[in-house]
């Protein structure tokens, strides 16, 4: 079960996710980059069924470069994200399909923005967030050390300190942590942890 | 039997006589059961002529139900029968059509049939509503892709920038059109999808031959429905392509080469080096086929910026042939692997149009501002 944890600041956030791909008890790959750029400012991490994951991600990122071509315009965060929860919803309804996204996004008159779908189609927008069953170990800390404004270097921090966590309580290693940024001069990485 | 012979000087005459007066059921499978097959044919035959001469389109029937028993009778091929007579009701006064038939009336019917010397006219008139619209130059040299458009004079109250004749169909192609800009919306349209879903299968992005040749299969599939009408627009697609080794072409270029494709209403496909569509074409064609080989020499061995300079002049002294050249009648556009699409500003427009003429951009303005009332339905 992947990982993903992801905190909003003022103007950029920040996502992390796990790099390694496992099947039953093997790990298939260590050092996989899951993460979908949309746009110039806007990272999709997907996580869930691998064949659901694969499709629906290819899927939406074409399916918003068709807009962007035909109207010539960029689509804002909270567009992509109400996009992508309305074709989850429509997925679900058809056939067994278990997929959860976090969406993190700049835009300039709203500044960085989180949004998380989870596997029954349920949209939030949120400060911070973590998916998958880190969660279960994340989230009270996240409670306690999240401030809002926080700079770049307590975040990276709060990161580091989930990922020491994880390791010391959850059986599954999840070798390494890709962390990617997003702010106004587009997305990049960070590093890896 | 013997009464036969005496009877049979009177047969064809009876005949004619008979059918007419006797016009029943009755009477005609009394004439068919005692004749032979032959005179019976030679009685058709006659008949027939009498008929006007109904080979190309619409007959109109007469409403007499002898004929309908004699076609029967005779077992004639049914084809070009109506419907309904194929089923035995009379068809009284109703339109015969040619060449098969449908309940649903002439809605149908193609209209693209073959001419008997080989054209199909809608084809024709398409292209014909291709010379109608503004021009399009498209050279390619080895590097870069050059593409100028005429822009239209737009009615005082419009904005002109929702005129658009420069489409991006992805990331590496780039589509012009002429003629209906409606028609050409829609093609661009599913040009798009297609490429977008060839990525999506793919994961690689499609060649420009192959959106070309979606299109034109698009442009085709219209002038062979029933019901439709051909595009009125002619497409140029310029991109780029990464070639590979085949049979057919053994030595490639490392780095990723241009390629132009012109897709004209009748749906054929071709690829050119330099291209001109719309009106005043043929005098551009000319002018390129004329200068381009010289460009190709200027432009050999220079770096990417000096020779998307040369096509832009070339391109717009090729406009300069038809009209006059300033930022806003003439739209420029350079296509590179490496940035994409760049419009040029319209002070580069002037200066580089400038300096083509000697500082009169006037060239042979031999067109006037005749287009300056707009209509939704003109070409584009």
């Amino acid at each position: 079960m992947d990982t993903i944890i992801s905190i909003a600041g003022n103007d950029f956030a920040i996502i992390a996710m796990n790099t390694s791909v496992i099947n039953s008890i093997v790990f298939v790959k260590e050092d996989l980059d899951k993460f979908m750029e949309i746009g110039k400012n806007k990272f999709l991490a997907v996580s869930g069924y691998p064949g659901d994951v694969a499709q629906f991600t290819d899927f939406i990122q074409k399916t918003l470069l068709l807009h962007s071509l035909r109207t010539g315009l960029p689509l804002s965060t909270h567009s992509v994200a109400n996009c992508i929860r309305k074709e989850i919803s429509e997925c679900l309804r058809k056939n067994p399909f278990k997929i959860s996204i976090l969406l993190i996004g700049f835009d300039k008159g709203v500044g960085s923005s989180l949004y998380s779908v989870d596997n029954l189609g349920a949209l939030q927008r949120m400060e911070y967030c973590v998916q998958g069953y880190a969660a279960f170990f994340l989230f009270s800390f996240l409670d306690r050390r999240y401030k809002p404004k926080m700079k770049i270097e307590d975040i990276l921090d709060i990161i580091i300190q989930s990922k020491t966590i994880l390791k010391n309580r959850f059986i599954i290693n999840q070798i390494n942590f890709l962390i990617k940024i997003v702010d106004s001069k587009g997305c990049r990485n960070i590093g890896i942890i | 039997h013997n009464v036969l012979p005496m009877k049979r000087a009177l047969f064809p005459w009876v005949l004619l006589f008979l059918g007419s007066e006797l016009g029943g059921p009755a009477g005609s499978s009394y004439l068919w059961r005692h004749q032979s097959s032959s005179l019976l044919r030679e009685a058709f035959v006659s008949r027939r002529q009498a008929e006007p001469a109904d080979k190309f389109g619409l007959v109109e029937s007469t409403p007499c139900e002898d004929n309908l028993e004699l076609y029967k009778a005779t077992n004639r091929e049914l084809s070009d029968c109506s419907w309904l007579a194929r089923r035995g009701i009379p068809n009284k006064g109703a339109t015969r059509l040619r060449g098969g038939s449908s309940q649903y009336g002439t809605y149908n019917t193609p209209i693209t049939f073959f001419s008997n010397n080989g054209h199909i006219a809608q084809i024709e008139y398409a292209l014909e509503a291709v010379k109608k619209g503004l021009t399009v130059v498209a050279i390619k040299g080895e590097h870069v892709i050059c593409i100028g458009v005429e822009r239209r004079a737009v009615a005082k109250l419009q904005d002109p920038t929702t005129v658009r004749k420069l489409h991006q169909v992805d990331a590496h192609i780039v589509a012009a059109t002429a003629g209906v800009a409606a028609d050409a919306r829609v093609l661009i349209d599913q040009a798009r999808v297609e490429s977008l879903t060839y990525r999506l299968q793919y994961e690689d992005c499609p060649s420009v031959e192959y959106v070309a040749r979606y299109v034109g299969d698009v442009m085709l599939q219209y002038t062979m429905t029933r019901g439709t009408r051909p595009f009125g627009t002619s497409v140029v697609m310029a991109g780029f392509d990464q070639l590979s080794k085949t049979r057919l072409r053994p030595e490639v270029k490392p780095y990723p080469v241009p390629r132009l494709f012109l897709v004209d209403p009748s749906g054929c496909m071709v690829e050119w080096k330099a291209v001109s569509i719309g009106r005043s074409a043929k005098t551009i064609n000319e002018y390129l086929e004329r200068n381009y080989p010289a460009s190709r020499q200027l432009v050999e061995g220079k770096d990417v910026q000096t020779e998307e300079r040369i096509l832009c002049e070339l391109v717009m002294a090729s406009m300069m042939e038809v009209m006059k050249v300033r930022h806003t009648s003439v739209e420029i556009a350079t296509l590179t692997a490496a940035r994409g699409v760049r419009l040029l500003l319209d002070e580069e427009v002037d200066l580089m149009a400038e300096g083509i003429d000697g500082g009169l951009a006037e060239g042979n303005a031999t067109r006037t501002d005749e287009d300056s009332d707009w209509h939704p339905a003109r070409a584009d």
